[in-house]
């Protein structure tokens, strides 16, 4: 229970909050909206993660294959179906929802990179 | 049964006093300290003891308490460790103790366990920022036939219809948030501070406590004018490792 919202929550057994990492900032917080946490109780939605080398490999991957830069939010999402797609037949389609755009993040890509720009 | 918060509050009033309520964060730096630093504020005359039970998100907390808890987290102190403080503190205690937390580290305790350990351990209240009355049936409920009083908080932004619910539900104390802000900032006293007391009177005999920012004692003279009862925190908490002496001149002045 944390900052007036029920729901899964990153935390130690006395209930503190436990720190957190990611290297998307939006995805840094140690707790996932109620409405996830509900979603996923009904099995209505089936989530997965991804590590911020795959998510950084699949930002890499769509900007230079379409020239979309995905913001690293979005790039976790893009991570999963790279690793889905394989998966399934050629008939079959995959819908990513790009929730954010990149650009904000190009800078930060850069630095982890060691890219001047 | 009468909790002892309002047995204390009922005895100042007959003796036309105010309540100074000191709060101290637990396991600043141990728990051994904060053995002493209650002994420390009763024999100062304090009337109520306010013990803080560390978090790792304070949302109401000022640097002053932020960094207590942290360093009592660091030693330990968990919820636990409190409730088994106050076990103790009670052998050689009366001094009413409320416990301020926040609402996850109950939850995860368990809210009605919680309450039983609480109670059986001598805690006589609670405190918890971000549980407004709207949510806090179950605690309600389960305290509802015990000396354990649930304290809500109210503030100068409170509307109308907010001092009604709050004056209504709170028990032993109303605690009003004297400032629009965290614990430890300065003290600016909204002019509407009296309209608002008068205001919480009409509806409710629930004495009033006043805190966030008061520090000095000219600041606690002032609040003591209109309110039943100051409350001091960070004030306190800074000094928590201050020789003995200088807690004691700072507490009992004016007296």
């Amino acid at each position: 229970m944390l900052q007036g919202t029920k729901s899964y929550l990153l935390q130690d057994d006395d209930g503190n909050v436990l720190g957190t990492h990611s290297v998307s900032a939006g995805l840094d917080y140690a707790a996932v909206g109620p409405e996830h946490a509900f979603l996923r109780d009904s099995g209505r939605v089936q989530y997965a993660y991804a590590t911020d080398d795959e998510a950084l490999a699949a930002f890499d991957r769509l900007s230079r294959t379409e020239g979309i830069i995905p913001a690293l939010e979005s790039s976790h999402a893009l991570a999963e179906a790279m690793m889905l797609a394989p998966k399934l037949s050629k008939d079959e389609i995959i819908v990513v929802n790009l929730s954010g755009r990149g650009d904000k993040d190009v800078q930060h890509v850069a630095r982890i990179k060691g890219v001047q720009i | 049964m009468r909790s002892r918060i309002s047995s204390k509050f009922r005895s100042l009033k007959e003796q036309n006093r105010k309540a100074f309520i000191a709060y101290i964060m637990a396991g600043d730096p141990n728990i051994s300290r904060t053995r002493e630093m209650v002994r420390i504020l009763e024999d100062c005359g304090v009337d109520i003891i306010e013990l803080g039970v560390p978090f790792s998100d304070p949302l109401a907390d000022g640097p002053a308490i932020q960094a207590a808890a942290q360093r009592a987290l660091e030693g330990g102190t968990t919820l636990h460790t409190v409730i088994e403080l106050v076990a103790d503190l009670r052998k050689t205690t009366k001094i009413p103790i409320i416990l301020m937390t926040y609402y996850n580290p109950i939850f995860k305790y368990d809210e009605e366990k919680f309450i039983e350990d609480a109670c059986a351990s001598g805690v006589d209240g609670i405190i918890v920022p971000d549980l407004p009355p709207d949510e806090a049936e179950g605690m309600l409920k389960l305290t509802k036939k015990r000396p354990f009083d649930v304290i809500f908080l109210l503030a100068p932004t409170s509307t109308e219809d907010r001092i009604e619910k709050v004056s209504k539900a709170s028990r032993g104390f109303i605690y009003y948030v004297s400032i629009t802000g965290i614990t430890g900032s300065k003290l600016a006293l909204d002019p509407a501070i009296e309209t608002h007391m008068n205001r919480i009177r009409s509806v409710s005999d629930t004495p009033i406590a006043v805190g966030f920012g008061i520090a000095t004692p000219d600041e606690a003279s002032v609040v003591a004018r209109f309110a039943d009862g100051v409350i001091v925190g960070s004030a306190i908490v800074k000094k928590v490792n201050a020789p003995d002496e200088e807690m004691r001149t700072y507490l009992l002045f004016p007296a």
